[in-house]
C-alpha cells in the first residue's frame, strides 16, 4: 500500500443512452459482437459509427492483465433477460499450469458455464448476482442502458513510464476533444473522465489547440469567400459526384461543406495549417496537412463538414448518401478516406474518381479562401473560378445555380523576354447561347512572401478573332466578344523596362490574372 | 551587478487568462490564478530582470504614452538583460511571459488600445512573427541590428518607425546580412524611399535566393534599387 507501482489500475469506460449488450451468443448480435467475436462488428445498419469492429481489440491491448469485464444495462423492453447482464473475458497465451497436463488456450471467462450440444459455452451472469458482484469489482453502473468495460490494470504497451492518474485523465480529456469535438460540439456526446479525486467534462473550449477548429464550424455559412484578418472565418461548398451503389441505385450529387479560419499570432498552432475531416458521427478522421497552401503569413485551420455534419438541419437524401460513402472509405483505423475494399462492394467504378476530385477541389478552394484579395480586386485563380459559384462579392459569376459547370475554359502562361514581359492565352466559352462576353487581362508583381503589389501594366494585346475587341486602359486590357466569337486566342507584352537587371526589383515573379464575364441571352450575368 | 533570475515560459493555456479588460488595463490577473500557467524553459536561461525593471520604471517615468521612442529607449536593455540565444527567443511562451506578467504596463505604455485583435497581437504575438509581441520585437531587432556591443544600427533603426514596418514586418528580415545592409544603407532616406525599395527588394527575392547573399550583395543590390528609386 502506498506504493503506486503495487496498485491495479482500473479503467471503466461507461456509455450511457445507447443500446447495450443486447442479442445472444449464436446471434449475430451486440453481445457477440463485443464478446465473441474478433474484429468483427455487427454494425451493419448504414448509420453506424465503424464498419469493421477493430475499435474493441484495444481493450484487451491496453489491459495488463488481458482481462476486459463487461457490465451492461440493456434497454427497457429488451427481450434478453434480466440486467444487467456481466461477463468477463481474458486473452491468454497458450499455457500449462504447474502439476497438471492440461494445455491450455484461447480465452479464459469470468462466466457461468452452460452445458450445450456444441460443448460448454460461457454464460453472463445475470440481475441482483451480476449487480452485487458489479459492485464488489468496482464497475456498478446507473441502471440506464448502456455498457461499462473495465481494462483490468491499464497500462499503455507504447510506453516506458506510467503516468501519473492526473496526467492520464487529462489526456484522456485532451484526446475525447481532438477527435470527438464535432459531436459533443453539436450535443451527440459528453465525455467525463473521472478519478478517484475528481471530474473532468471533455469541453470543446478548453482545448486551445483545438478552439480555432471549433470556431471554423461554427461560423462554416458565413457570407463572403476570402479571409482578411486573423479570426476570420469564410465558407465554400465542395461538390462531391459520387458513383451509383453496385447495386445500379443512382446516387444524388451533394456537396460538403468547407470552412477555414485565418490564423492569429495568438491561436494555439499545433495543428496550424489542417483541415479536420469529419461527417455525421462526429468523430475527426484526420487532421489533414495542407500546409503547402498556406504562403507567407496566410495560415488557417481548416474544417471539412461532410454528410450529416454538414449542415445542422436535418439530413439531406444526398448528405445521408454522403456520409454513407464516407464511411465506407475509411479503413478500419478509421483515420482515412480512401479507395477501400468496402467501397469496391459498396459502389460501381468511379469511387477512386469522387474522392480524389473531392480532395482536389477542397485544396483549390482552401487556396481560394487564404489568397490575399488587395483592394477588392478578385484574385480567382483559373481553377478555382471553374469550380465554384461565388455568391454575394460582386464576383463575375453571379449564376445561382451550380451545375452551370465551367463557363471558360482558360490557359494562359507568360515569361520575361529581354525586357519585357510576354503572354499569350486561350479563352473558350463552354456556354453556347451568349450575348457577349468580356475578360479583363492584368499582370501584378509578387513578392517573397506572397504578397501582391503594383500592377505591372499592359502594353499592347492582340487576338485572332475580328468579333473580339481590345481596349487598354492603365495597363489593364479588356476584351470585348461578341456572340460569335466561342473562343479567342491572346498574346501581348507589358511594357518594356528600362532597367532589365534582375537585381533592380523591378523584375520579379509576376501574376498574369484573366477575368472572364458571360451574357447570356436571358439577361443574366454569368 | 543585480541577481540573475530565471526566465519562465507562458503556456499555451496560459493565454485564456489574456482577457479583452486586460488588454485595455482594465483588470490584471492575479499572481496565484497565473502560477499554474507558467513554466520553466528548457536550460533554464537566465536574465537581469532588476536591471530591466530599472530601465523600464525609468521610461514609463520619461516618456509619455504611446511614444514611439521608448521602443530605441528600451531595445538594447531588453537585449542585453536577456541571457538568451536565438533558439530560446523563438520560443512565443517566454515572450508571452514577459509581456502578460513581467511587463504589462510597459505593452500598454507603449501601445495605444484601438481594437482586441491588435493588442492581443502585442502581448501574445511573437514565434516566427518578429513584428507584433511588444518585446519579442525590441530583442529581435537589436539581435539583428547590434553588431557585438556596438547598438548604433539598433538605435538608427527604431528612430525610424517606418523601417521599424517595412523591414521587420517582411521575411527577409530574418536574414541578418541583408537586415543590416538595408538597415544601413536606407538610414537617411525619406519613408518614400524606404517604402519602395523595401517592396522592390522583397520583389527581388523571387529572383535571388536571400541566404546566397553576403552583407555586401546584398548592399550592391539594395544601393542599385535605392538609385532607381530616387530617380524616379
Amino acid at each position: 500500500m502506498g506504493d503506486p507501482d503495487a496498485e491495479l489500475r482500473l479503467l471503466v469506460v461507461e456509455d450511457s443512452n445507447t443500446t447495450g449488450l443486447t442479442g445472444g451468443w449464436d446471434q449475430d448480435s451486440n453481445y457477440a459482437a463485443l464478446v465473441r467475436d474478433e474484429l468483427y462488428s455487427s454494425k451493419r445498419e448504414d448509420n453506424a459509427g465503424g464498419s469493421y469492429g477493430l475499435g474493441k481489440s484495444v481493450l484487451w491491448t491496453f489491459s495488463g492483465a488481458s482481462t476486459v469485464i463487461f457490465n451492461s444495462q440493456l434497454p427497457p423492453g429488451s427481450d434478453d433477460g434480466e440486467s444487467p447482464r456481466l461477463i468477463a473475458r481474458t486473452k491468454l497465451p497458450t499455457h500449462e499450469l504447474p502439476g497438471d497436463d492440461t494445455t491450455y488456450q484461447g480465452a479464459g471467462w469470468f462466466c457461468r458455464p452452460q452445458h450445450t450440444d456444441d460443448g460448454v459455452r460461457p454464460e453472463a451472469l445475470r440481475g441482483d448476482e451480476a449487480s452485487r458482484l458489479a459492485q464488489r469489482l468496482q464497475i456498478d453502473r446507473p441502471a440506464v442502458s448502456g455498457t461499462s468495460a473495465m481494462v483490468v490494470e491499464y497500462r499503455d504497451p507504447t510506453r516506458d513510464v506510467r503516468p501519473e492518474i492526473d496526467e492520464l485523465a487529462d489526456e484522456f480529456v485532451e484526446a475525447s476533444v481532438k477527435y470527438f469535438w464535432p459531436a459533443i460540439y453539436r450535443g451527440d456526446l459528453r465525455v467525463t473522465v473521472e478519478t478517484p479525486e475528481e471530474t473532468r467534462e471533455a469541453d470543446v473550449d478548453n482545448v486551445p489547440s483545438i478552439r480555432p477548429f471549433v470556431e471554423s464550424y461554427e461560423a462554416r455559412f458565413e457570407e463572403g469567400t476570402t479571409l482578411q484578418n486573423p479570426g476570420d472565418v469564410a465558407g465554400l461548398d465542395i461538390p462531391v459526384d459520387l458513383p451509383p451503389r453496385s447495386d445500379g441505385t443512382e446516387t444524388p450529387d451533394g456537396e460538403v461543406r468547407l470552412s477555414s479560419r485565418l490564423a492569429s499570432p495568438a491561436d494555439d498552432d499545433t495543428y496550424l495549417n489542417r483541415v479536420a475531416l469529419f461527417r455525421g458521427a462526429g468523430m475527426v478522421v484526420k487532421y489533414y496537412d495542407q500546409n503547402r497552401v498556406a504562403f507567407g503569413d496566410r495560415n488557417f485551420y481548416g474544417v471539412l463538414a461532410c454528410g450529416e455534419a454538414r449542415a445542422d438541419g436535418p439530413a439531406t437524401e444526398s448528405d445521408q448518401e454522403v456520409d454513407r460513402f464516407l464511411r465506407f472509405s475509411e479503413p478500419p483505423e478509421h483515420d482515412e478516406w480512401e479507395s477501400t475494399e468496402n467501397l469496391r462492394e459498396q459502389y460501381q467504378r468511379g469511387f477512386r474518381t469522387a474522392l480524389d476530385d473531392m480532395f482536389g477541389t477542397l485544396r483549390d478552394g482552401l487556396r481560394h479562401l487564404i489568397s490575399k484579395n488587395d483592394s477588392g480586386r478578385d484574385a480567382l485563380s483559373d481553377s478555382v473560378l471553374n469550380h465554384f459559384p461565388i455568391h454575394g462579392t460582386g464576383a463575375p459569376r453571379t449564376v445561382s445555380t451550380s451545375d452551370l459547370g465551367r463557363i471558360f475554359e482558360i490557359d494562359s502562361s507568360s515569361r520575361f523576354d529581354g525586357d519585357r514581359w510576354v503572354f499569350s492565352g486561350h479563352i473558350t466559352s463552354n456556354v453556347d447561347d451568349f450575348e457577349s462576353w468580356t475578360a479583363e487581362i492584368s499582370m501584378m508583381g509578387v513578392g517573397e512572401d506572397g504578397t501582391r503589389y503594383d500592377d505591372v501594366p499592359i502594353e499592347s494585346i492582340s487576338t485572332d478573332s475580328e468579333g473580339v475587341e481590345t481596349t487598354t486602359e492603365d495597363g489593364t486590357v479588356r476584351l470585348i466578344a461578341d456572340e460569335t466569337s466561342k473562343e479567342v486566342t491572346f498574346e501581348g507584352h507589358s511594357r518594356t523596362k528600362s532597367e532589365s537587371n534582375l537585381l533592380s526589383g523591378e523584375v520579379g515573379e509576376t501574376q498574369l490574372e484573366v477575368r472572364a464575364e458571360l451574357e447570356t441571352t436571358e439577361g443574366d450575368q454569368a | 551587478m543585480s541577481e540573475e533570475e530565471t526566465l519562465r515560459r507562458l503556456t499555451e493555456d496560459g493565454r485564456r487568462l489574456v482577457s479583452e479588460p486586460f488588454l485595455k488595463g482594465e483588470a490584471e490577473i492575479e499572481q496565484e490564478s497565473i502560477e499554474e500557467f507558467v513554466e520553466p524553459i528548457p536550460g533554464n536561461p537566465t536574465a537581469d530582470l532588476g536591471t530591466l525593471d530599472d530601465a523600464v520604471d525609468a521610461a514609463l517615468r520619461e516618456y509619455s504614452e504611446y511614444e514611439t521612442a521608448i521602443d530605441g529607449a528600451l531595445a538594447q536593455d531588453v537585449h542585453q538583460c536577456l541571457d538568451i540565444n536565438r533558439r530560446v527567443a523563438g520560443d512565443p511562451g517566454l515572450w508571452h511571459w514577459l509581456a502578460v506578467v513581467e511587463y504589462p504596463d510597459l505593452v500598454r505604455h507603449r501601445w495605444k488600445y484601438r481594437s482586441e485583435d491588435a493588442m492581443r497581437e502585442k502581448f501574445l504575438g511573437a514565434g516566427s512573427d518578429l513584428y507584433s509581441n511588444a518585446i519579442h520585437r525590441l530583442w529581435w531587432i537589436a539581435e539583428l541590428t547590434a553588431d557585438g556591443d556596438d547598438y548604433s544600427l539598433t538605435e538608427t533603426v527604431f528612430a525610424n518607425q517606418t523601417m521599424v514596418n517595412k523591414v521587420f514586418d517582411r521575411w527577409f528580415a530574418r536574414y541578418q546580412p541583408a537586415v543590416v545592409a538595408i538597415c544601413d544603407e536606407l538610414a537617411d532616406e525619406p519613408s518614400r524611399v524606404i517604402d519602395d525599395a523595401t517592396r522592390r527588394f522583397n520583389h527581388t527575392l523571387t529572383n535571388v535566393q536571400l541566404e546566397g547573399l553576403s552583407e555586401e550583395d546584398a548592399r550592391d543590390v539594395v544601393t542599385q534599387i535605392i538609385s532607381e528609386v530616387k530617380s524616379e
